[in-house]
């Protein structure tokens, strides 16, 4: 009776602390705790060096500048064009977690300290929106937001148009100083297939598949300098 | 060789002679700084289109600088204007040989003890130079002026998509799509050269060889099955191979086998004057 009582309680107190640490996160305070972390940087200066190989867009390898302001300014400088991708910028999470909704925790691994998000991008009319990878303004697209709960950073995210990857941002985090984390760098792999993409994206060639990776690499930070949003507003020289 | 350079300075020095050899350079000398000064009002415009195509791809791309610079400019222009250029070309070449004709110093100028082949070879070669200095003359303005009045910068390309490419590489290619276009406006002076050879009339030149660039062209555009089927056997179909100048990486094997098939054009039309020339009555 006891051996067969013993694991059945073992059991019990298994799906008891799962439940309990489930309950400890929630969407909120997750959110929250982000958003804490993010807003250790009032305001940052960042070199970056920008790489793309990828179908479609073909760039040699370019040096920008990122200024960024809490919540959401930013003014980028380049020498000569470029096109940087939004989506790979060390932006505030809130701008991120924004464009989803009815978002849910999906999983959580207290060993490995991550956390699954998933929500529904939110798509505009806008085909100028960031997340607008589809000529079809209906299609369905989820991203899963992996979550560092430890140092409540955003390592990685996925972008899934149904059940196709299209998208997926890893990224690399330092500590730059008492617990403040920022990018070191980012890897972007994209995916669109065929059918999906945005006829705008391919210009002469049709529905052609795009697919490829895009790195940005950061250095020299100047965290906290005090910049004003009037700067934000000038025009880049 | 001597004696050939002194055959080849006086032709090109009757080709100056002529009013309508100078219409081409005047033309690319207007031209060319109006589209300069219209780009300094609508740089904007370009802006803002590139800027939304920009955002179209893929989501979320930011566009950081201006496409506007002289690179851009000067490729722009050779877009515009690799079709006009063989007009400004038939002008001197169809009257290079007929224009004599026509003049009746034919009968003088073949007495001298010069070979007809001499004669006819400085004619060509002197076409072909006052070829190669329109081009050239039409590089050095639309980059030139393009830099000094608007800057360097990377170059924007519509290849595949969009190609960017850094200042460096940007010149280089312009040197060899200006190579390239030499060599195609070869073909298009070989040609009139060949209709100019037929006829004593200088005019009749020009708007046979128009017209059989055009209709080529036309022909080469035609997305007929039997069109589709000529189309790598005509000449024209090889005039855009110095866009190809362009692309990333470039396709080494268009360009030569572009090449290939302008050549054989060249000597082809070339011979048939010669043959024509060298057998032909002079009775004017």
């Amino acid at each position: 009776m006891i051996r067969r009582t013993i694991p059945l309680i073992i059991v019990g107190l298994i799906f008891t602390c799962l439940d309990a640490m489930d309950s400890s996160f929630s969407v909120t305070m997750v959110r929250e705790k982000l958003t804490e972390q993010f807003s250790k940087v009032e305001d940052f200066t960042v070199d970056i060096k920008l790489s793309v190989q990828m179908t479609g867009l073909r760039m040699p390898k370019k040096k920008i500048t990122l200024h960024y302001k809490n919540p959401d300014h930013f003014k980028i400088e380049s020498k000569g064009f470029a096109l940087v991708p939004q989506y790979g910028l060390p932006l505030s999470p809130e701008v991120l977690l924004n464009s989803l909704s009815d978002i849910t925790i999906d999983s959580v691994d207290e060993i490995s300290h991550r956390l699954i998000l998933k929500g529904n991008i939110q798509l505009g009319v806008d085909k100028e929106d960031i997340w607008n990878f589809s000529d079809k303004g209906n299609q369905s697209m989820t991203m899963s937001v992996s979550i560092d709960t430890e140092r409540w950073v955003i390592p990685s995210f996925e972008v899934y148009a149904g059940a196709e990857k299209i998208l997926r941002i890893d990224t690399g985090f330092s500590n730059f100083e008492n617990g403040l984390f920022l990018p070191v760098e980012t890897v972007i792999e994209l995916d669109i297939p065929e059918m999906d993409a945005n006829p705008e994206f391919h210009m002469r060639e049709g529905n052609a598949p795009q697919s490829g990776k895009i790195t940005l690499v950061y250095k020299n930070y100047k965290v906290n300098q005090g910049l004003d949003e009037a700067f934000f507003l000038e025009e880049p020289e | 060789m001597k004696f050939m350079l002194t055959l080849i300075k006086n032709e090109i020095q009757k080709i100056l002679g002529k009013k309508r050899s100078l219409i081409g350079f005047i033309a690319m000398g207007v031209l060319i700084p109006v589209i300069m000064i219209a780009f300094s009002y609508s740089e904007g415009g370009f802006a803002n289109e590139l800027s939304k195509k920009a955002k179209g791809m893929g989501g979320g791309f930011l566009v950081v600088g201006s496409i506007v610079n002289g690179y851009f400019i000067a490729h722009m222009i050779m877009n515009f204007l690799w079709v006009h250029i063989p007009f400004l070309i038939t002008l001197v070449a169809g009257d290079v040989v007929a224009g004599e004709g026509a003049a009746g110093t034919f009968r003088i100028y073949l007495i001298r003890p010069v070979s007809r082949f001499k004669i006819l070879l400085s004619k060509l070669l002197a076409v072909y130079i006052y070829t190669a200095a329109l081009i050239i003359f039409f590089g050095l303005l639309s980059l030139g002026l393009g830099v000094t009045w608007h800057g360097t910068g990377d170059l924007f390309v519509l290849h595949d998509g969009i190609l960017i490419l850094g200042p460096e590489t940007a010149l280089i290619r312009f040197l060899l799509a200006y190579t390239l276009a030499i060599f195609i406006m070869f073909s298009v002076a070989s040609l009139t050269y060949m209709f100019s050879s037929m006829v004593n009339n200088g005019i009749g030149p020009m708007v046979g060889a128009m017209a059989v660039i055009i209709i080529s062209i036309a022909i080469s555009n035609i997305p007929l099955d039997i069109f589709i089927t000529v189309k790598p056997y005509l000449f024209t179909t090889y005039f855009d191979i110095w866009m190809k100048a362009f692309y990333d990486p470039v396709p080494w094997d268009a360009i030569f086998k572009g090449i290939g098939v302008l050549a054989i054009y060249i000597i082809s039309f070339v011979s048939i004057s010669f043959w024509i020339f060298t057998r032909k009555d002079i009775l004017t």
